[in-house]
């Protein structure tokens, strides 16, 4: 039997593709044509089907994986105590207006805490290559600077202009992202994470760039990452 | 009024993880749903909804205002969806030669996804399964066009694909559906 219509056509009606008068037509014949009117039939409660398939809800700690690793890549956000009130400290010393919602205990208190904090800490790159030794190294040493700055404003200062003048911001995150990259098999352990971090909240408060410009430069970052596609080179053992 | 999905993106590249919560919370059933449809697997489906926010945080500079998330979102989605089964297909290709010809791309769903979908009864759990036997590119456009409902010209924009290419993906698929589904004879 020759139909004017195909079963194109017809998978098209049910699909919505056709305009109502193209529709029309292969309904009509579809209701005179019994090989039409089957085929019709079968597609659009196929198609109905399709439609009601229910969505699926990932499970609920799903959000907290994705937060943690988050946290990772970009630290700025929310701070532990002991950084917080040493951030606080900085704060006023610079003279900024600060509106993050973190506590503040007394400056003086809070910058000790952090000096004794990082007292006892050591940089130990473990298997991490001798350049990000280095940089792990001129982190810490930016940070025992800061530290030791204490309320004196013309250091603080002395301190800002040289950050900005290194670009420190776009090291510590570039510094970061490779510690991030070498995760597991050879990167960075918990502490040169923490060491990272505290450069960055340290940072935040002596840098003057703005937040685009933040986020520019962690895309920058990540798309240099993924160019080198480090994490694979890592799996496969090679070296940095 | 709620927040727009472009002015919460705005907060994300500043670095807000509380507009990226709400990014999740309103699309994560729909990201997970594409990608479980499109994967025919729960846990891989996580995997994927799970690196798509980390690549929408991570790379919330490049959005640029007037874009829509939603497609933006799908798109980074869609590329992982695709790494995914190129990496399974040659993970296939070392262990398990699969016989050329149109079943070539047939693979068993995962033992526990669509008997998951229990609630919504055997003949959903059958049609999921029957997707999930087909091949990886009628899977997606399925995906986007029944479970999110998408008009031709986003699904273009969310897989780099031509319209006439989605069209003619999504009747191969519900052609290839309905002959193997005994109740759509
Ligand atoms: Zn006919």
């Amino acid at each position: 039997m020759n139909c004017p219509i195909d079963s194109d056509t017809i998978i098209a009606c049910c699909l919505g593709e056709l305009d109502d008068l193209r529709a029309g037509e292969v309904r009509r014949h579809a209701g005179s044509c019994e090989r039409c009117g089957r085929e019709l039939r079968a597609f659009a409660s196929l198609c109905g089907a399709l439609d009601a398939l229910p969505r699926v809800e990932p499970d609920g700690r799903l959000w907290g994986a994705i937060l943690a690793r988050v946290e990772r890549t970009w630290p700025l956000l929310p701070w532990r105590p002991a950084v917080a009130a040493a951030a606080a400290a900085i704060a006023v010393a610079l003279g900024y207006v600060f509106t993050r919602e973190a506590p503040r205990p007394p400056a003086g208190v809070a910058v000790e805490e952090m000096g004794s904090r990082f007292a006892h800490r050591r940089i130990d790159g473990g298997d991490l290559s001798a350049s990000l030794r280095t940089y792990l190294g001129d982190a810490r040493a930016f940070i025992d600077e800061a530290l030791a700055c204490g309320g004196d404003r013309d250091r603080w200062r002395a301190l800002k202009e040289r950050a900005a003048e290194r670009d420190m911001v776009y090291r510590a995150l570039w510094l970061r992202e490779r510690l991030i990259a070498g995760e597991g098999r050879r990167g960075g352990g918990e502490e040169d994470f923490a060491l990272v971090d505290d450069l960055l909240r340290i940072l935040r408060l002596v840098s003057d760039r703005p937040a685009e410009a933040l986020a520019a430069d962690r895309e920058a970052i990540g798309r240099e990452i993924e160019d080198m596609d480090l994490p694979r080179r890592l799996e496969r053992g090679a070296g940095w | 009024m709620e927040t727009g999905d472009e002015e919460l993106m705005g907060a994300v590249a500043a670095g807000d993880c509380g507009a990226l919560r709400a990014l999740y919370d309103r699309y994560r059933a729909r990201i997970m749903s594409y990608a479980f449809y499109a994967l025919g697997d729960r846990g891989r489906a996580e995997d994927i909804l799970q690196e798509t926010f980390i690549r929408v945080f991570r790379h919330a500079g490049r959005f640029r205002p007037g874009e829509r998330f939603s497609t933006w979102a799908y798109a980074i989605a869609a590329n992982l969806c695709r790494d995914e089964m190129r990496r399974l297909r040659r993970r296939r290709g070392i262990n398990a030669p699969v016989p050329p010809g149109p079943a070539g791309e047939r693979r068993a769903p995962a033992a526990e996804s669509p008997r998951r979908l229990a609630a919504a009864g055997e003949a959903a759990d059958r049609l999921a399964a029957e997707i999930a036997a087909l091949p990886g590119e009628q899977r997606e456009v399925l995906a986007l066009r029944f479970i999110e409902g998408m008009r031709y010209a986003e699904i273009a924009a969310a897989l780099r694909i031509p319209i006439g290419t989605v069209q003619s993906r999504l009747h191969a698929g519900v052609r290839a559906l309905r002959a193997r589904l005994t109740e759509f004879r």
